[in-house]
Order: structure tokens, then C-alpha cells, then sequence
């Protein structure tokens, strides 16, 4: 099987997932009680006026032709508008994708920097103070819940010395005031992420460095750090790399509660309003590209795979 | 707080004067018939700009004048910045939809006639002019406005600065009336037709007297847009592109849940006017830690807190030099029956319930202090806001169900009476109510503060909490025999609490009452021009509720407005987020 028929059967797949992942969404929208109707209208939604509105936005209809109607549109690729701002859902999700990939990037970059370097000096040297010192920060860094971390970053400068990060401002506009308002936000999310990298970098590496072609190569005379890098790290590196893609992945929908806390405008919070809302076309525009990033970053992995152990084929 | 504030106490001198120096020129709304004469004195009007607002700019004059010393040096070049934006969730920038949105467009447009707000006398409703230079009622039934000439619309899209005239006018006060369900005050000028005689006249006429027309006409949602707005914008202004209004501060920028900016509008204020160059609100959304971080690091000037805590009002006061100032809402607490439902259709039992409620608890214990929040009165009314049109507070403290010691003990004997004679044989079912999720942290122990006072007369409520948002769902859906929850009243005047809580039709009669006396009772009070004889009317219908209970108001929640030891003038409007005077607000933060 060559590498296109192996692409081609995982996009079908991929396929696959997204009709499964937008109609479990779609399905699972619809039994929740209330509508858009309701959350526009608010204080004020009389039956007769949820009735007129519903029927103007067309939620009136059944879940399942809504559904249809809505998957026709995407095939023509057409994602449709917010029912609530009537904003382009493609123009919306990319103003607020652009923060939250920062953010992602930044905490990624945090936790592979520090976390891989940690768990590699810890697993070559076990039972050391310094394996002693990293082994309960990467347990407190899994168990300290992140709405508390940043809740303390936020407080803990302002109660001592009366600062608070600058308000969000895009990276091209102001790169100096948006990191510093960037750094601590990702500094949350890459604390507990830098952790678990460093347990798994530990772990692995504890078990590569025990095979027999480690000890051959020490054997041979190679110095500790060409056997460290060259053999042990680069063997150990796979389920470092597929951790930090699956995390990278998980993160461009996982980060409301850091954007909350720092109030940064991305898309986990603008998923959360739109859910609250049942802004039912944002909703499944946020799960398209969920699926279209859990999609892409697999396919991504599994060809990095290879070209890290050459044994590993596509069949 | 509000009492002791510095500036709160300099701009209660300050609208003394201005009403001194105004005379007869200042209208209040209990003149009824009589011919209101034309105020905002041509010598406050900057003619040489081609556009002015005499109200703001006779405030920019009066602190000095009114306290007799030198004029307080202002900083100018300065922009504030504010967290104060609830309203940016609405997903549009309407101001005439409804009247919350308008607490973050207010800066942008310009009324009719607004209330005096420096002197909210509640059995009045004295306004003074905005766009209208002048203003006369040659019957009951008809009001002739003048509009200042030569007023222009900013010059932004859609008006770019074109002249205001009367069409204008004619347009936004129609456009109220929109029938869609969005437009939720479309009620509010019922019957009422307009004519533009001239390009500066606008004459509106109702088939009957309006009881509530100065409260209606000068509130911030009633304001006047652009003829232009029904090409450019559509039913609704849902676009994030600025509007061009006739206000103070021109739109500069709005991003749906993130910010609100302002700029000054030099056009409007006199010359060296105002010291702000603009404001900038953002949402903050990590909660009142965040805020308060921001806060004491000066990175906001202005913070609404908005469902606080007495651990947060001491968190303020904690902060050096912050100005707190506490501010009516018009949002009420309250039990809703579902009248259709036994045994809520008796009234004895609605009447035993309320008596039961432990408002004196739910306010020392539940909210642990009346900074917070207060007991409310029949109807949801408040002496604050509606003057002798309800119980005041003294009063209040007398009525059964609002009482204390032993008088406590005969409130609860007398429910129990009332459920006996009811057939009451006890009831278990669930105690529906708005959680602490959401706006309200205390609501959780209100919740068990009510319902275990509750278990004394025979209820045994099991809690079910609910989101605000699911609240609203059932509610419109009549899911609920009981629910404990907060709402909002559409408007500030007693009318816009009553007619929509209570009125067969009302939207937020989800309990269904009927009652024919308040149906005649209501109608004789919208269709009552003399605000004390209107108040006496809705004080009778305040009695009314308070034997039918179809609703029983639990207790009032105050919101707070923190300001910066730096910012100086502010004072900020007890109904949404309208600061009062921005040509004399300024900050010096060097």
C-alpha cells in the first residue's frame, strides 16, 4: 500500500469522525433545553415572541433537516453566519483562533523546552536531588488545577506590587504588551503540561536507556551525551512528540479557563458563549474545525512517526 | 456610601443651583396640562461649534457656581478606562431595542429630554433638555418639541455629519414602535402619532393622556438616530461599525463581548471641553478577582460590581483612596407562583408563603448586609426609585411578612391560619430557583435560608437550582409551580415594573394572574398625567399585590460603582451605566 491510498483511507476516516463528531454535537444541542430563541429574547421571551423568532431563524424546524440542511451547506462550503451576531462563523472562529493559537503555542513550546530537558535529566540520573526536586514539581504541576494557578499569577503580582498584565492587544499590533500578557496566561497551561511532558520523557527515557543497544553503545566508548541524543533521546521521542501533538490539538479547544481568567478572546471562551447561547451553526463550526484539527495533527504525527523510526511502516 | 461621597454630595448643590438658575425654564413632569416652557437658555448653547447640548454644558459651569468656589482645574488628554460593559453580550449595538443596550451606547446619542438624574426626585420626573431646546403641552394629550438648530450627527457613517431635523426625530421615536420581538419597549408610545411642521418642530400626539411619557421620553434607550439607519443598519444595529448619534462622545470601536471606545466629540462641548478624550470599556471575564487586580494596579479607572459580596465590598475597601459608590437596579428578587397550579391558586397560600418568607434573614444572613442588597416591597417597587408611589423604607419594616421579633412570630402564626383555612395539608416538591452560578453567588444559601423557614409552615422543598439563562426557559415555558428568582424591570418608572410582572398580557406574567381591579387600576394610572396623584394610584395597586401575591418580592440587590482616587466628577446613573456630566469627569494618573 503506497503513502496516497494510506492518506486517502484516513481522510475517509476523518470523514467518518466529523459526521459522527457534528451530529453527536448537533443532536446533543438540540435536547438541551431552550434555544436561541430564548437566549436572545431573554427576560422578555413570551411564547408568541420565541414562536416569531424561531421561526425567523429557523430553529423551528426538525433537528434532523436542520441538520441536513446545514451539512448540504457545508459540502458547498459554506459554513454558514452566527444566528446571533450574523457575523461569517469562518471570519469569527479565525479572529478568535488567532489568540487562542498563541496561547497553544506558546504553553506547547513552555512545556517541551522545560518538560523534555527535565524528564531526560531526571530518568539519566534517577534517585539524584535533581530527579528527587523534579519528580513532586511535575506531580504538583499535574495536580494543581490551572484555574487556580492563574488565579494566582493574576493576584499574587497585584496584591504584592499593584501589577496586572496589560489588557489582550494581537501580537502584530503590539508584540511587547501582548506577551506580556500572553507569557503568564500560557505560563498555566504550560506548568501542567510541562509536567506531564516531563513524566513521560522520564519514563521512556528510563526505558530506552535500559535496552541493549544503550548499553552498546556506551560500550563502543560514544560518549554519555551522543548516546544520550543521538540513541536514547531519538528513540524515546515518539510518545514525547505524539503526547505534545495530541495536547497542541487538545489545547486549540481546551483553553477557556485561562482565556476567562486573563480575559483573552479566544476560542474555547467564544465555544463556551455560543453553546450557552445555542448559537447551533457556531457550535458546528467549532466542531468541524476541532475535527479538522485532531484530523490533520494525527496524519501529521503519524508521518513524523516514520521519519523518527523508519521501522515503523504505514501498513 | 452614596451619602457620604464627596462628589454625590457636590452635585446635590450643584442641581440646586442649576435649577435655580433655570427657573421656569426647568420642566418637571408634574405639570400635567400646563404649558412647559422652552429652557436650555440660548447663552449656554455654543453657537460658534454649529451644534451643542445646553444641558451639558450648564453642568460643566454649575460646581462652581453651585458651592461658591474657585472651578475645580481639570486634566484634559486623558482617556478612562472602565469595565463597566454588561450590555455588550446583547449581540447588537441598538440602543432604542431595549433599554439595557442603551447603557453602553448613551455616550453616542442624545435624547429628546433626559432626567434631571442630579436631582432624581422619585415623585417627579423632572427632565431637562438634550436635543430639544424647548418644550410645551398645549392639552394633555400633546407635546410640541424644538429642536436645537443646527445640531449635526457625528461625522461617521451613515449621517456623516448632516444636520439633525425633525424627520430624524419622527424616524427614532417611530421606530420604538417596531413590531418584532426584539424591540421590547414597542409598547411604550402606544396610539401616539407624529408630526413634523418644520424642520426643528416635532409635535407628538396620543389619544389619551400617557402617564409615564417624561419617564418614557427620557430614558436613555429613547434616542435619536439617523434617518439613514433604516437603509444602513436594517431592523436592528447588529453591525460593529460606529453609528453616527448627536452625543458627547462619538463611537470609535466595538467588538462584540470585548470592548466599547469612545471618542470626544469636540462639537458638543464647549471649548477646553470636555477633559476626557475618550473612554474605553472592556470586558473583563475572570470574575471580581480579576477585576480588583486590574483595579488596584490602575489598569481600569471605573468598575461596576455588579452582584457583590460583602467579602468583595471589603476587598474594596481594602483598596487605598477607591470612591465606592452603591446604585439602585431596577432587578428584583422574587417568588413567582404559577396561579394555575394548586395550591399556589389560593391566595391564601401565596399570602402564607410571603408572610413566611425571612427577608430580614435573607438580607443580614443570606447577603450578611443591607450594602448589598434590601427588602423589597409589593410589586418589586422601590421607595428609591418610586417615591410615595410605594411603602417607604420605615413603612415597609412595619408590614407583615417584613417584620421582626415577636411581630415575626405573629406573621408566621397568621400564615399558618391561612394555610389551615386554605385545607393545607402539607407539600413536597421542588424549590425552583436561580443558583449562584451565575450573577448571584449568594443565592445558594438564600435558596436554603427560604426554604427551611418554609419546612416551619409545611412545605418540605427539595433545591433545584437552575442557570439564569435556563431560568428564563422555564419561565416562558410555565415549567415551574414556584420559582425564586431575580428580574429585571423594563424601565426605571413604576409602570415598567407592574405592567410586565402583572398585566394579563404582561411578558413576564408567568404565573398567569388575573385580576380585574388592577387592570382598572393600571389603566388610571398610565392614563394620569400628576405624578403624586398617578403615585397614589399605583400605591393602591402596591396594596393590591401585596394581598394577591402573585409574586413575592424577596429583596433588592445593590451594584457598586468603584472609581480610582484619580478620577474626579464621576458620577455614575443608577439605571444602567450612563455617567452623568462626562464634559466635567477627568483623571490625573501622572
Amino acid at each position: 500500500m503506497v503513502a496516497w491510498d494510506y492518506i486517502a483511507k484516513r481522510l475517509l476516516f476523518a470523514f467518518a469522525t466529523f459526521l459522527i463528531a457534528s451530529s453527536a454535537a448537533f443532536f446533543i444541542m438540540s435536547i438541551i433545553p431552550g434555544d436561541i430563541a430564548y437566549r436572545m429574547l431573554g427576560d422578555f421571551a413570551t411564547p408568541k415572541a420565541v414562536a416569531e423568532l424561531r421561526q425567523e431563524l429557523g430553529v423551528d424546524q426538525p433537528v434532523a433537516i436542520r441538520y441536513v440542511e446545514w451539512l448540504g451547506n457545508l459540502l458547498r462550503g459554506d459554513l454558514g453566519g452566527s444566528a446571533y451576531s450574523q457575523e461569517p462563523i469562518v471570519a469569527l472562529l479565525s479572529r478568535k483562533l488567532d489568540v487562542t493559537l498563541e496561547l497553544a503555542f506558546l504553553a506547547t513550546m513552555m512545556g517541551v523546552v522545560f518538560g523534555v530537558p527535565a524528564g531526560m535529566l531526571s530518568a539519566i540520573r534517577p534517585g539524584s536531588w535533581l530527579d528527587a526536586f523534579l519528580r513532586p514539581a511535575s506531580i504538583l504541576g499535574l495536580a494543581a488545577p490551572s484555574f487556580w494557578v492563574g488565579l494566582l499569577l493574576l493576584l499574587l503580582p497585584s496584591t504584592l506590587w499593584n501589577y496586572a498584565p496589560p489588557r489582550f492587544e494581537p501580537l502584530l499590533g503590539s508584540p511587547l504588551r501582548n506577551l506580556q500578557l500572553m507569557v503568564p496566561a500560557s505560563a498555566v497551561i504550560g506548568f501542567a503540561f510541562m509536567a506531564s511532558i516531563s513524566r513521560v520523557s522520564r519514563t521512556t527515557m528510563l526505558e530506552v536507556v535500559r535496552e541493549d543497544y544503550i548499553r552498546t553503545a556506551f560500550a563502543k566508548g560514544l560518549s554519555e551525551r551522543t548516546v544520550v541524543f543521538r540513541h536514547a533521546l531519538r528513540n524515546a521521542l515518539i510518545p514525547i512528540l505524539t503526547l505534545v501533538s495530541l495536547q497542541f490539538a487538545a489545547l486549540l479547544g481546551g483553553t477557556v479557563i485561562v482565556e476567562q481568567i486573563f480575559s483573552l478572546p479566544g476560542l474555547g471562551q467564544q465555544a463556551i458563549a455560543a453553546i450557552n447561547t445555542r448559537d447551533y451553526p457556531v457550535v458546528q463550526g467549532f466542531v468541524v474545525f476541532m475535527v479538522l484539527v485532531y484530523v490533520t495533527v494525527n496524519l501529521v504525527l503519524d508521518v513524523a512517526t516514520t521519519v523518527l523510526d523508519p521501522r515503523i511502516r504505514f501498513a | 456610601m452614596t451619602e457620604s461621597n464627596f462628589w454625590s454630595r457636590t452635585a446635590g448643590r450643584r442641581i440646586s443651583r442649576r435649577a435655580a438658575l433655570r427657573g421656569a425654564a426647568t420642566v418637571g413632569v408634574g405639570l400635567g396640562g400646563a404649558a412647559l416652557i422652552g429652557c436650555g437658555g440660548s447663552d449656554e448653547v455654543d453657537t460658534s461649534s454649529g451644534a451643542a447640548a445646553p444641558a451639558v454644558a450648564t453642568a460643566a459651569a454649575a460646581p462652581s457656581a453651585a458651592t461658591g468656589t474657585a472651578p475645580e482645574q481639570g486634566k484634559a488628554g486623558q482617556t478612562m478606562v472602565s469595565n463597566v460593559v454588561p450590555g455588550l453580550t446583547y449581540g447588537h449595538l441598538d440602543p432604542t431595542a431595549a433599554i439595557w443596550t442603551s447603557s453602553f451606547t448613551w455616550p453616542t446619542h442624545s435624547m429628546l429630554v433626559r432626567r434631571n438624574t442630579s436631582n432624581p426626585d422619585p415623585d417627579t420626573w423632572e427632565v431637562e433638555p438634550d436635543l430639544a431646546s424647548s418644550w410645551e403641552t398645549p392639552d394633555a394629550n400633546t407635546f410640541i418639541f424644538k429642536i436645537i438648530p443646527g445640531v449635526h450627527f457625528h461625522d461617521i457613517d451613515p449621517a456623516n455629519g448632516r444636520v439633525v431635523d425633525s424627520a430624524d426625530v419622527k424616524f427614532s421615536l417611530e421606530r420604538i414602535g417596531t413590531d418584532t420581538p426584539k424591540f421590547f419597549r414597542k409598547n411604550d408610545f402606544n396610539g401616539m402619532t407624529i408630526t413634523t411642521p418644520d424642520a426643528e418642530t416635532v409635535q407628538l400626539s396620543f389619544p389619551r393622556p400617557l402617564g409615564p411619557f417624561w419617564s418614557r421620553i427620557s430614558i436613555p434607550g429613547t434616542v435619536v438616530l439617523p434617518i439613514e439607519v433604516d437603509q444602513t443598519e436594517g431592523e436592528l444595529i447588529t453591525s460593529g461599525n460606529p453609528v453616527s448619534g448627536t452625543g458627547p462622545f462619538i463611537h470609535d470601536k466595538w467588538t462584540q463581548d470585548e470592548q466599547f471606545s469612545v471618542k470626544k466629540n469636540p462639537k458638543y462641548f464647549k471649548s477646553g471641553l470636555p477633559y476626557l478624550e475618550g473612554m474605553d470599556n472592556f470586558t473583563i471575564t475572570g470574575g471580581s478577582d480579576a477585576v480588583w487586580a486590574d483595579f488596584r494596579a490602575g489598569k481600569i479607572d471605573v468598575t461596576a460590581v455588579n452582584g457583590w459580596t460583602v467579602d468583595s465590598l471589603e476587598q474594596a475597601k481594602g483598596i487605598p483612596g477607591i470612591n465606592l459608590e452603591s446604585r439602585v437596579t431596577v432587578q428584583t428578587h422574587w417568588t413567582v407562583f404559577n396561579t394555575e397550579t394548586p395550591p399556589y391558586g389560593d391566595v391564601r397560600v401565596r399570602k402564607a408563603i410571603s408572610l413566611v418568607t425571612p427577608r430580614h434573614d435573607i438580607v443580614q444572613i443570606g447577603l450578611r448586609s443591607e450594602e448589598v442588597g434590601r427588602m423589597l416591597g409589593p410589586g418589586g417597587l422601590n421607595p428609591d426609585l418610586h417615591g410615595s408611589a410605594t411603602y417607604s423604607w420605615d413603612e415597609l419594616r412595619t408590614r407583615p411578612g417584613y417584620r421582626t421579633g415577636t411581630e415575626r412570630e405573629q406573621d408566621i402564626a397568621d400564615a399558618k391560619k391561612l394555610l389551615d383555612a386554605a385545607g393545607f395539608q402539607g407539600l413536597k416538591s421542588n424549590w425552583k430557583y436561580t443558583s449562584s452560578l451565575t450573577a448571584w453567588p449568594w443565592n445558594d444559601t438564600i435558596a436554603t435560608l427560604m426554604t427551611d423557614e418554609f419546612r416551619n409552615v409545611g412545605f418540605d422543598f427539595v433545591l433545584e437550582p437552575y442557570s439564569y439563562s435556563d431560568t428564563l426557559v422555564n419561565l416562558a415555558s410555565v415549567d415551574f409551580d414556584i420559582y425564586h428568582t431575580p428580574q429585571y424591570a423594563n424601565g426605571p418608572d413604576a409602570d415598567d415594573y407592574l405592567e410586565f410582572y402583572f398585566n394579563p398580557d404582561g411578558a413576564r406574567n408567568y404565573g398567569k394572574w388575573m385580576n380585574d381591579k388592577f387592570v382598572e387600576l393600571m389603566e388610571k394610572q398610565n392614563t394620569t398625567l400628576d405624578p403624586r396623584e398617578r403615585n397614589a394610584t399605583i400605591l393602591e395597586i402596591v396594596k393590591l399585590l401585596e394581598e394577591e401575591n402573585p409574586r413575592a418580592p424577596t429583596f433588592n440587590n445593590l451594584n457598586a460603582i468603584a472609581t480610582q482616587p484619580y478620577v474626579h466628577n464621576f458620577w455614575a446613573g443608577y439605571y444602567g451605566n450612563s455617567i452623568q456630566f462626562p464634559d466635567i469627569i477627568w483623571r490625573d494618573k501622572s
